[in-house]
């Protein structure tokens, strides 16, 4: 019978399937996320130059060299260190001020957007601003203000430690307000009867908060720790705008040692290799999807809560 | 001793006073049920009870003790919530340990008393799962149990059967009032449900408007309500109450029958009334007829079941005038 062939079979259970149904949003999926993340792969193994505009296939080069690139694995090493404390540091702060906003007071809604806009303002001129203020001569509001205390002025973007220090705060002001909204949200579908048990069960401020909250909130935390490192393993505008990578490249993050790889800039003439910044941001994207699977693993799809 | 001694006890949000000044005791070992439609305070009298709202003034006494400024944990009261309130995270049996390791109690003792406890609610198959697997029931004496083994003073309800489908409210009702036989600790028990009330209640506190209407025993309060309030909210089908020509011919502003002390008679006597039949609603063990009775308006009789009444007829309705209620205009109960 022709109807029982195995291409009919398949072709009618295809038609019938979901997949049909799917195909429009995979379309776009496919040309807007699929297609640039194949073109990258490609480019990083090629050795494109802005300048030419010419690419020829020379495999993983350039993926070997960015081992031995120190500039690469400076910015590296400071990514890795910038992203823990950012994430550590604006997760500690942002569920803080959660927990402190989630109480009756006056004046909550004025303090909660008041944070979340931090989180609202582009990177850049977030970056723009935190150089305005870490302006070493006394102009700088922090320096005008450390001045009459006999303080400074202070090197904080000369100094590398200090401005490595510096980016990291910045970040930290810029990504509470996400974290500060998030985890409110979370805190406010928790159920009262249960805190209430929990008071009623003789648990403390801070017992309640370790016993009952957290666990409870696990999946929240984890997805916003995914969200924020990714978001700040990635940031390249913030450094560009208040730093620049520098003082020699103390502040370069992969994000930014990307951009000045594949692009150029004014004091590197010599850049602009497309295919070597493109795998550099392959290593990123491995970097990210690596955080993404422990996190996930960490508990975002537990389903032992009801 | 465990007795409850509240005076003088209010509680007002910003302007807005919820209990006015109010005095309740609670007698060592009672199980008293505080009853009354929704927003009638009797779930924040029993939160100021647990420590869980602040009083704005008067004055908790158990055992003779004043905690009316203490921790809800320091209180020796347990509570078991509407929604049971279970920590989902956690097993059966470290929702029950949670409260005990909070206080430091040692664990041959936490584990002797969970035994206890699982053995005397039957969750010994049970210790293991999470709440999410369990049934309502079942979430319901996890509950229990977590107040239990605290060994509390006292026990408060917050309405914790109104979860529950009718067939198991029935069952668990039951179930509370054996566990109260044989703990023989003073309840306090939180309801809207007037069969609750009237079956598990030794004192019953029927409260309106943050205020106490009447307080006694549950037959007590149906046969005489102090008010026509309390008459009103107990019993279903709920009393007859007029203030039509009948009311004022009796000296009264309002008059009250219960539905089991009206009767419908073949022929008309010289005290029998005139009604015509609106509705009949055949339940089976008894009918309960709707009447629209002259001299009196709405009338709702309970019947035996083979009534011969049908929507429309004109009947003689007997009412039993040694047995009704009168009340003032205040809404008072007016003895003869």
């Amino acid at each position: 019978m022709k109807n029982a062939s195995p291409v009919r079979g398949f072709i009618s259970s295809f038609v019938n399937g979901p997949w049909p149904w799917l195909i429009p949003a995979l379309g776009v999926l496919l040309l807007f996320r699929g297609y640039p993340l194949g073109n990258q792969f490609w480019l990083a193994m090629t050795d494109m130059k802005i300048a030419s505009g010419d690419a020829s296939f020379v495999g993983f080069e350039n993926f070997s060299f960015l081992f031995s690139d120190p500039n690469y694995l400076t910015a590296l090493g400071f990514t890795i260190l910038f992203t823990s404390f950012s994430v550590f540091g604006s997760f500690v702060l942002g569920f803080g001020l959660a927990l402190m906003l989630n109480r009756q007071m006056t004046g909550r809604v004025i303090y909660r957007m008041g944070i979340l806009t931090t989180w609202a303002i582009s990177s850049l001129i977030v970056g723009y601003i935190w150089r305005l203020m870490l302006n070493e001569s006394s102009a700088g509001v922090l320096n005008g203000l450390l001045e009459p205390f006999g303080i400074g002025p202070v090197p904080w973007l000369s100094d590398p430690n200090m401005a490595q220090v510096s980016v990291i705060v910045a970040d930290i002001w810029r990504s509470t307000g996400f974290t500060m909204i998030f985890m409110l949200g979370g805190l406010q579908t928790l159920p009262n009867e249960v805190l209430e048990a929990a008071k009623m069960d003789g648990a403390k401020g801070w017992q309640t908060l370790l016993y009952i909250v957290m666990p409870l909130l696990k999946p929240l935390i984890a997805v916003a720790l995914i969200f924020s490192t990714i978001a700040t393993f990635n940031v390249y505008e913030l450094v560009l705008a208040l730093s620049s990578g520098g003082p020699g490249n103390a502040t370069s993050t992969v994000g930014f040692e990307m951009y000045r790889t594949a692009f150029g800039d004014s004091m590197n003439a010599g850049l602009g290799l497309i295919g070597r910044g493109a795998a550099m941001g392959v290593s990123m994207f491995l970097v990210t999807l690596m955080f993404a699977l422990i996190y996930i693993r960490a508990g975002v799809f537990a389903r032992d809560l009801d | 001793m465990s007795d409850l001694k509240i005076t003088g006890l209010t509680k007002s949000f910003d302007k807005l006073e919820v209990i006015p000044p109010l005095d309740l005791y609670v007698p060592d070992g009672s199980f008293t049920v505080l009853v009354g439609p929704s927003g009638c305070g009797k779930s924040t009298l029993l939160r100021m009870i647990a420590g869980l709202e602040v009083p704005s003034s008067g004055r908790l006494e158990l055992s003779g003790k004043d905690i009316t400024q203490a921790e809800p944990a320091d209180r020796e009261i347990a509570m078991v919530f509407q929604s049971y309130a279970l920590y989902p995270h956690m097993s059966v049996e470290r929702n029950i340990e949670f409260g005990l390791k909070l206080a430091r109690v040692d664990i041959e003792e936490r584990k002797r008393r969970i035994s206890e406890a699982a053995r005397m609610l039957q969750l010994e198959q049970l210790l293991e799962r999470k709440p999410a697997a369990l049934s309502g029931g079942q979430r319901q004496r996890v509950a229990i149990g977590r107040a239990i083994v605290r060994d509390p003073k006292v026990f408060l309800f917050d309405e914790p059967l109104s979860n529950l489908d009718a067939a198991l409210r029935a069952k668990m009702r039951v179930e509370l009032a054996e566990l109260h036989a044989r703990l023989g600790t003073t309840m306090i028990y939180v309801t809207h449900d007037q069969t609750e009330a009237m079956t598990l209640a030794d004192q019953i506190v029927i409260m309106n408007k943050g205020k106490i209407e009447q307080m006694g025993s549950p037959i007590e309060a149906y046969d005489r309500p102090a008010t026509r309030f309390v008459a009103e909210f107990l019993g279903a089908p709920r009393m007859n109450v007029s203030e039509q020509e009948k009311a004022k011919s009796s000296g009264a502003f309002a008059l009250g029958l219960r539905p089991e002390d009206i009767g419908i008679v073949q022929n008309q006597t010289q005290n029998s009334w005139q009604g015509r039949v609106r509705l009949v609603e055949r339940l089976g063990a008894e009918t309960i007829i709707y009447t629209d009775t002259d001299g009196f308006g709405d009338l709702v009789v309970r019947a035996k079941s083979d009534v011969q009444v049908s929507p429309n007829d004109v009947v003689h309705i007997l009412p039993d005038l040694s047995k009704a209620h009168r009340f003032g205009e205040d809404g008072n109960r007016i003895d003869p």
